[in-house]
């Protein structure tokens, strides 16, 4: 209870206050700008976080996770172009609406969705996460190490539509993962005899590179219009609807949400996914499916529940087992490394009052999220006006100088550099980005336990079959893997072609 | 719109590239001292060596399903092939961004963070900013305003040095 309380007390200082605010802001602005999203937003401020402490720096992150993931719905519903992949289903309805003069409404469904969604998911972390951390808290490398391969393997298989490309991806992602002093050994490994490698590469450098110059490349090449798709003015008032439409809506919201949730926990299938199935569901439970596409507020509740409710559950896994659920979630497990934290259960003992102060965090800002959506809504319009070919260049200095003064070394920056290619090369070439940098950040710890568990099994790894829950995730790791093969052969002889099916530009 | 032979093309290049890799590391693996610390059998060669093998079976999968595709794809249309040759160009500002950058990272220590921000910010803007609404001189002067704002936000509110090379004098 104690912990409880100055956990919520610490991040009601103005300084984490004032954080927050600016980090939802922040989060709002690039979830809102299509081509950036809330994970560039987190590698912009990650090298920022050095210099606070760590109710702060989670406090600014936070921020920023939560208003990046709602501010996609801005230009989802008024230029039918979704910020990011999470409000992707938001367009169906949101874009309609708009058309028909109902923007305001639109945008006020949508915010007050995003604010359910998250509060909904806020509740489930903080029944699951303390639960659950009682639970892991009891598992050897056997299991941690199952978990681990489980998450690479989902996120390498679900995020791509090629399972060999994804696979590659986090695989690669692994082998860069081992430069430097091996686990357990002190070996040095892949430094080439450059002195700066021999602690391996920086995550902060790496996450840059590969979520913002990365990106920024990718948009570079593509191109920018002279004349792009012009945000227009838009004053709110009120939230869509009365609060008794809102109350025949709440079958849809609860839905929505546990989707959601349940999706938010499964690693490498956050809001990006969670948002399109809570649409189909909702569509298909419907009385009038027909309506769906036309411009209702249904689809706009169900896509914006569903992905703000993935928020909580990405964070579950990263709290409990330490194990990020997502890019957002592995570029908090770097803040959290950063600030001399390890997540997983013994957080939950060690450092209470940081997880409580993080539950708070995320409250805090869902209610920021909303009254500054909501209040400011007249000026981040007229902020996403501003020309890309503008804003890009002036984030990527911030992101650079931000790199250098993580540690001060020019070194991280040419770290920086080498990732934002090998990312950009990747995308071009259909290759998904995410798990690399996954694969990139669990690949020490997989290699840990593996060796735990190898030298706890004196020297074999059978003795994982006398631990259920590491066989269950194996196994469904097994299963996984081939029912998508499985799946894609289907596909492709259903189109007459072969199983590889791209990744779009 | 590429043609999916291109693609399946693409594809076959970076399997036996992703193969070559793996191999190279894999014998580079082998030059990786052993510590006399035992885990069970495990060493530091274990895990990058089994990541090579994976790559490698995976990069064979490509090479397989590229070679397979390559087969079943029809040839590309007239409108696809012109496409392709537009595609073919577009990396070509993303390389010149990154050679900026890689100039950056060379550049700053001998000349500074207030020199080389506003050089390397203004190149940007040039190098991004379509012909039609290019505006030089306003785009130098955000450059310049932007590096001072970052600059004094970095160095006042997180204390943090930047190199200053010539103008060592306003540190």
């Amino acid at each position: 209870m104690n912990d409880i309380l100055a956990g919520m007390m610490s991040v009601c200082t103005p300084t984490a206050l004032l954080l927050m605010a600016g980090g939802v802001v922040l989060g709002i602005v690039f979830g809102a700008l299509p081509g950036l999203s809330a994970t560039t937003g987190i590698a912009l401020c990650l090298p920022i976080t050095y210099r606070l402490g760590p109710i702060d720096a989670i406090a600014l992150l936070i921020g920023i996770y939560v208003g990046g993931i709602s501010g996609a719905l801005i230009s989802a519903i008024l230029i039918n172009v979704p910020g990011t992949v999470a409000s992707a289903a938001t367009t169906f309805d949101g874009y309609p609406m708009a058309q028909k003069g109902k923007a305001a409404e639109a945008l006020g469904i949508g915010l007050m969705s995003s604010f359910i969604g998250t509060l909904l998911s806020f509740l489930a972390l903080i029944f699951i996460a303390p639960t659950l951390a009682q639970i892991t808290i009891h598992f050897s490398p056997f299991e941690y190490a199952s978990i681990v391969l489980f998450s690479l393997t989902l996120i390498g298989t679900l995020i791509s539509g090629s399972v060999v490309k994804g696979l590659m991806s986090g695989v690669l992602g692994v082998m860069l993962g081992c430069v430097g002093v091996a686990p357990g050994t002190g070996t040095v490994r892949f430094s080439f005899g450059l002195v700066q490698l021999s602690a391996g590469f920086s995550q902060t450098p790496a996450m840059v590179g590969v979520f913002a110059l990365g990106s920024q490349l990718g948009l570079i090449a593509k191109g920018f219009k002279a004349k792009e798709d012009q945000i227009r003015q838009c004053k709110m008032h009120g939230f869509g609807m009365p609060f008794k439409e809102w109350l025949h809506h709440t079958p849809n919201i609860i839905r929505s949400a546990l989707i959601g949730t349940g999706i938010g926990i499964l690693p490498g299938i956050g809001g990006g996914t969670s948002n399109l199935i809570a649409y189909g569901v909702a569509k298909s439970t419907s009385k009038y499916p027909e309506k769906f596409g036309t411009g209702i507020p249904d689809g706009i509740i169900a896509s914006e529940t569903s992905n703000n409710a993935s928020i909580g559950g990405a964070l579950i896994p990263l709290l409990t087992v330490g194990i990020p659920g997502d890019t957002v979630t592995a570029m908090l497990l770097g803040a959290l490394i950063i600030q001399g934290l390890t997540p997983g259960p013994l957080l939950f003992n060690n450092n209470g009052v940081f997880v409580y102060g993080l539950f708070t965090a995320v409250l805090i800002s869902t209610i920021l999220m909303i009254v500054i959506e909501y209040t400011g809504m007249r000026w981040i319009v007229k902020i996403l006006g501003v020309a890309r070919y503008m804003l890009l260049p002036i984030i990527l200095v911030i992101c650079m100088t931000g790199v250098y003064t993580s540690n001060n070394r020019m070194f991280d920056l040419v770290v920086m550099l080498f990732f934002g290619i090998v990312s950009f090369l990747l995308s071009r070439y259909g290759f998904p980005t995410p798990p690399l940098i996954l694969g990139f950040i669990l690949g020490p710890y997989l290699e840990t336990y593996v060796m735990r568990a190898q030298q706890l099994g004196r020297g074999s790894l059978m003795p994982v079959f006398t631990h259920p829950v590491a066989m269950a995730f194996l196994v469904i790791t097994v299963v996984f893997v081939i029912s998508q093969i499985v799946k894609n052969r289907k596909r492709a002889k259903a189109q007459g072609d072969n199983p590889i099916e791209e990744v779009d530009d | 719109m590429t043609s999916l032979r291109s693609k399946h093309r693409a594809n076959l290049c970076c399997g036996i590239f992703f193969l070559v890799f793996s191999g190279a590391v894999a014998l580079y693996t082998r030059t990786i001292p052993i510590s006399s610390l035992n885990f069970g059998g495990m060493n530091s060669r274990t895990f990058p060596y089994a990541c090579c093998v994976i790559m490698g079976v995976l990069s064979l999968c490509l090479i397989y399903q590229s070679i397979r595709g390559l087969k079943n794809s029809p040839e590309p249309t007239e409108e696809e092939k012109q496409a392709e040759k537009a595609e073919r160009k577009k990396p070509l500002r993303a390389l010149c961004a990154m050679v900026l950058v890689a100039a950056y990272t060379q550049l700053v220590k001998p000349l500074g963070y207030l020199i080389t921000t506003p050089l390397f910010l203004f190149a940007l803007f040039m190098l991004v900013t379509p012909a039609e609404v290019r505006r030089p001189v306003k785009q130098a002067i955000v450059a310049i305003v932007v590096t001072v704002c970052v600059y004094l936000v970095f160095h006042y509110a997180f204390a943090v040095q930047f190199p200053m090379g010539p103008l060592k004098f306003l540190a």
